[in-house]
């Protein structure tokens, strides 16, 4: 066997030591100086060959410490069968260095990566949010509640007989669904509005303003207050899919992903900041869908219909105005909206 | 930093000693086909093989700096930084999601973390310097354990009594204690980083952040200011108001976009240019001694410049931004190659042939310890 060259670090000193390194492969390593001075021979099992990493040139470690440097092109294939180590990360190796070992890494990486945010992630959460028991979401509903109340609401002004009649129609409609959520409907007087929000542990709080801008239609196409009504189913459908808890779960999940795939780098921090945010809208826009479905089902089984909805989404938006950037919304567009309401109403109908 | 400049100048001089140039010949584009096979395989372990990508990354950067012509290696096993992670990513967990469970959980996880992070940081200070070699020499950490709960425990907790103002303090002591703590076969590290550069550099940062956060108030203002003219005179113009509100549905978001990159980008620049002087500071004020000798040293000088590095560091951001990610190699690799570019190292000769003294001992023994959380000094 043709001996090699190499250079030797005995560990002990700073100091690298030019080497010519022959081998009987399977039982010793011989290593001589190329001064002559000295001379080391290494039993085969006491070597370690460390794994390779791009064109680097390959170190041998020794079990007394010391290592041998050899470039890896200069490394025997005789040796590399038998090395202890020759094995360990070889097919990592492969990727790395064939054009179509990393071509496929990143398709790969792109495949799982959209699963995972887009399909694996979500599943995660809706199955996880399933399993955990209503006290958590309770407490959770409380703490959210003291904080809106605080921040968002004051009490409501709506007068006392507008309220029950609105409690009423709306236990009608929990029976109707058949869930056994404790459900309850809260009115507040908002600083931000008409809108309506779903509290995880089963209330369901509608402001004012929604309450009058949506209540009593003159609209003589739309009975009465159908539109509140279905806002109502639309909120009992957050709360019956676990939006809210499923939402907590996926941010807390790209979060963790994002800290692997970034982590390791601080100008990755922007990146790993937006990233969320972008596909968290993405998440709740995903989320208004399912609930929209919900109340769809439920308007159609009460009789309803979708269509007071349709007229509340375009009443609703001419109010806000403004949607900045369709994609940044968490809300999608009521154009979307509607059209995929009425798919569900026709689906629920053809039932 | 021109003084500091100077006075490493003078060093050199006086000592004739032969100055080295640190050099990285690794490549962004090799190190991205390292970077997108780590990145499936953390994909495919459901994140279990990230201590297996960290030293694989760690090992490509080290491998590929070179002092004096030979290189520094990163000999980590994978398996003890798992255990780290998954001590840590438990510790995450219940912060996050204990209160769901049980109330008042997370209040105990960060008590509990508070009392463990001193000792996580002596560990993690060993780890690194142990697994760190150079010439096949590992490197390693003395510091003591009680030092580093004085540090991360003791001066912490002064924080809020001192309104923040120990903070530049607790940075000088908690870079000597690592600086002044490293050593390499018979030499021993010499921190003499200065507690009033600390603070100047701090007060100075603090004094540039609320400048520049008058001006981001001020230009928010007059930018709100010109939308609400604008809403007047749509409103004014009644008739008109539908093409009016189009205008202003179109230019709505610009002013929050803006004060979000401004507000997160004024912070960031001056945070960053904070850690580039104060490394400078580090680097220029430690040095190696021979344990027993007064005669020879090793000294350091890092000349990185705040606008530069600054240049770097944002335009890597924005092309990682740009590229979703898919830059983070390269600009993980320019940025690395400017720091080294901008190290010396003087006297390293008197470094070759040192007998490792009480370093192998000392190696032996805390390597049987477990180790946990993983450290980066970066070179």
């Amino acid at each position: 066997m043709e001996p090699v060259a190499g250079r030797y670090y005995d560990g002990r000193r700073a100091e690298a030591r030019d080497v010519v390194v022959s081998a009987r492969p399977g039982h010793e390593l011989r290593i001589a100086a190329v001064d002559g001075a000295d001379e080391w021979r290494v039993p085969w099992r006491a070597i370690e060959l460390e794994p390779a990493l791009g064109r680097l040139p390959r170190r041998l470690r020794l079990a007394d410490g010391a290592m041998v440097e050899i470039a890896a092109a200069d490394l025997p294939q005789a040796w590399l069968r038998s090395l202890r180590g020759s094995r360990h990360l070889a097919l990592v190796h492969w990727l790395e260095s064939a054009w179509f070992g990393w071509s496929a890494a990143i398709v790969g990486v792109v495949v799982l990566g959209v699963l995972l945010v887009w399909v694996g992630l979500p599943w995660t959460a809706d199955r996880v949010a399933r399993q955990l028991p209503p006290e958590v979401s309770q407490r959770l509903s409380s703490e959210a509640l003291i904080l809106l109340d605080r921040r968002m609401f004051e009490p409501s002004q709506l007068p006392q007989e507008r309220k029950s009649a609105l409690r009423a129609g709306f236990a009608e409609l929990v029976e109707r669904v058949d869930d056994p959520t404790p459900y309850r409907l809260l009115f507040r007087h908002s600083r931000v509005g008409p809108n309506a929000f779903a509290l995880p542990g089963g209330e369901i709080i509608m402001t004012d303003q929604l309450v009058e801008l949506l209540g009593g239609d003159p609209d003589a196409s739309v009975a009465g207050d159908a539109a509140l009504y279905l806002v109502m189913a639309h909120e009992l459908g957050h709360i019956h899919h676990a939006h809210g808890m499923r939402l907590l779960l996926q941010r807390a999940g790209l979060a963790v992903v994002a800290a692997i795939l970034f982590g390791d780098i601080s100008s990755a921090i922007g990146l790993a900041a937006a990233l969320p945010t972008l596909l968290d809208s993405g998440y709740t826009r995903a989320f208004e869908f399912e609930a929209d479905a919900y109340a769809a089902r439920v308007g159609v089984a009460g009789g309803l219909g979708v269509e007071p909805m349709v007229a509340a989404l375009s009443r609703l938006e001419a109010v806000s105005g403004q949607q900045p950037l369709p994609w940044l919304s968490t809300h999608p567009a009521s154009a979307a909206r509607i059209e995929a309401l009425r798919r569900a109403a026709a689906d629920a109908e053809a039932r | 930093m021109d003084g500091l400049q100077l006075e490493a100048g003078e060093v050199v001089a006086a000592r004739e000693d032969v100055r080295s140039m640190p050099v990285f010949t690794g490549s962004g584009g090799e190190y991205f086909r390292i970077w997108i096979v780590n990145l499936l395989l953390c994909l495919l372990t459901f994140g279990f093989y990230l201590p297996w990508a960290r030293v694989r990354t760690r090992r490509y950067f080290y491998r590929h700096t070179l002092l004096d012509g030979e290189a520094f290696d990163y000999l980590a096993d994978p398996r003890r930084l798992l255990v780290g992670y998954l001590i840590i990513g438990a510790f995450l967990a219940l912060y996050l999601f204990g209160d769901l469970i049980v109330f008042g959980v997370t209040l105990v996880v960060v008590l509990l973390f508070g009392l463990t992070f001193p000792w996580l940081r002596y560990k993690s200070f060993g780890f690194f310097a142990r697994n760190s070699t150079w010439q096949n020499l590992r490197l390693r950490f003395t510091g003591r354990l009680g030092d580093a709960y004085r540090i991360y425990l003791g001066l912490m907790l002064l924080i809020p009594f001192t309104f923040g103002l120990i903070y530049p303090y607790i940075a000088q002591q908690s870079n000597r204690y690592l600086f002044g703590n490293l050593g390499f076969g018979a030499w021993q590290g010499h921190f003499e980083g200065r507690v009033g550069t600390f603070y100047a550099v701090y007060l100075a940062a603090m004094g540039i952040f609320i400048g520049l956060l008058f001006v981001v108030v001020f230009a928010f203002l007059g930018l709100a200011l010109g939308f609400e003219l604008l809403t007047v005179d749509a409103v004014a113009n009644g008739g008109a108001a539908g093409d009016d509100a189009e205008v202003e549905v179109d230019v709505a978001w610009l002013p929050v976009v803006g004060l979000g990159l401004v507000f997160y980008g004024v912070p960031l620049a001056v945070l960053t240019g904070v850690g580039v002087v104060i490394r400078n500071h580090c680097w220029n004020h430690f040095e190696l001694r021979q344990i027993g000798s007064d005669d020879a040293r090793v000294r350091f000088d890092s000349r990185l410049r705040v606008a530069t590095y600054l240049g770097i560091f944002f335009s890597n951001l924005l092309l990682i931004v740009l590229t979703v990610g898919m830059f983070l190699p390269w600009a993980k690799v320019r940025l690395h190659r400017y720091r080294v570019a901008c190290l010396s190292v003087f006297g390293t000769e008197h470094l070759r042939a040192t007998v490792a003294a009480a370093g192998s001992e000392v190696a032996a023994i805390g390597e049987s310890a477990s180790d946990l959380l993983d450290f980066e000094l970066g070179l």
